[in-house]
């Protein structure tokens, strides 16, 4: 995988994961909106990182789909958390494709994000994994 | 995951070189499109291998891949220690960290194994006390293996330890919800 293909599919992932977190931090109350909202702003903040990253590779960033499709239903908390946890736990092996695909500190900066995600997973109630990737049949 | 027009069925995840493990991941999200078309996921195998010719020096990789591999054996054995020392415990204390402690030795056997048997120093006393030395380990863990991707000249070794690497910074929010 080429650094501009790896990093478009970041670029792709968070704007997924931008999209779920708005849908699923409606979803939720209290503290668990708090780590939502701040989740949020991560996603927006790392999708602007990757895009950078494609547009320094060479190529163009592509642009959010007005809406996607979510693979469940996201009404109460449960399945809102459940959401947000496969999105996080997806986005590890996108990372973990751009830290092949790079080297220095982008790929130190990809590797930190992977771990940030699959913990927020874990904090929306995924179980531990040896090599975090969506389950969503798990929850 | 939201899906975003195309499913992709299955895609391969870590397994540095072919060795053990090929894990495989279906689902939708960003197998979704991100991953695009089939031709780019093939295109992960071929593009990053060293030539024959590219050799300037011999790859750090093997030696790197042993030390991780060592460190994951030694976490098993804090585990092992902590697992004895609360054996008295509720029996979802000792199912959570049996569970951690498996995926320790997943990610020894992914990186090739290790002949090291480590003995852990002796776990404290209280169960606050155990627990919060093993957060400890999987954080400095975690560190180490982000550092060790970033050095790694091998890009499939570097794949493989950002996903144990996030998996042991995991581990400790898993760890927190044990603490009495």
């Amino acid at each position: 995988m080429t650094p501009v293909e790896a990093w478009t599919a970041v670029v792709a992932g968070e704007d997924a994961a931008v999209y779920a977190y708005s849908v699923a931090g409606g979803r939720v109350r209290g503290s668990a909106q708090q780590r939502a909202l701040a989740g949020l702003e991560v996603h927006r903040s790392n999708r602007s990182r990757a895009a950078s990253l494609v547009t320094a590779s060479g190529g163009t960033p592509p642009p959010a789909a007005p809406a996607y499709e979510l693979p469940e239903e996201v009404g109460v908390p449960r399945e809102a958390k459940a959401l947000m946890a496969e999105v996080d736990n997806a986005l590890v092996a996108v990372y973990a494709d751009a830290a092949a695909a790079s080297t220095g500190e982008d790929r130190r900066w990809a590797a930190r994000v992977a771990a940030d995600s699959a913990v927020r997973a874990v904090g929306w109630g995924a179980p531990t994994q040896a090599f975090p990737t969506a389950e969503p049949s798990a929850q | 995951m939201p899906q975003r027009v195309v499913d992709v069925e299955s895609s391969t995840i870590p397994s540095h070189q072919t060795r053990s493990a090929a894990f495989t991941r279906r689902d939708g999200l960003l197998a979704l499109a991100l991953l695009g078309p089939a031709g780019l996921l093939a295109a992960c195998t071929g593009t990053s291998e060293p030539g024959p010719d590219a050799t300037t020096e011999p790859s750090t990789a093997p030696v790197v891949e042993q030390g991780v591999a060592t460190e994951e054996a030694e976490l098993i054995a804090l585990y092992d220690a902590a697992i004895a020392a609360l054996a008295d415990s509720p029996p979802d204390v000792v199912g959570v960290l049996t569970d951690l402690r498996d995926q320790h030795a997943a990610h020894r056997d992914a990186l090739g194994g290790s002949t090291a048997e480590p003995t852990a120093p002796s776990a404290p006393g209280t169960v606050a006390a155990v627990i919060d030395g093993l957060i400890d380990a999987e954080r400095e863990a975690s560190r180490a293996r982000i550092r060790s991707c970033t050095d790694a000249d091998d890009p499939e070794l570097a794949r493989l330890l950002v996903f144990v690497g996030a998996s042991e910074a995991s581990h400790v929010p898993a760890l927190r919800d044990l603490r009495p």
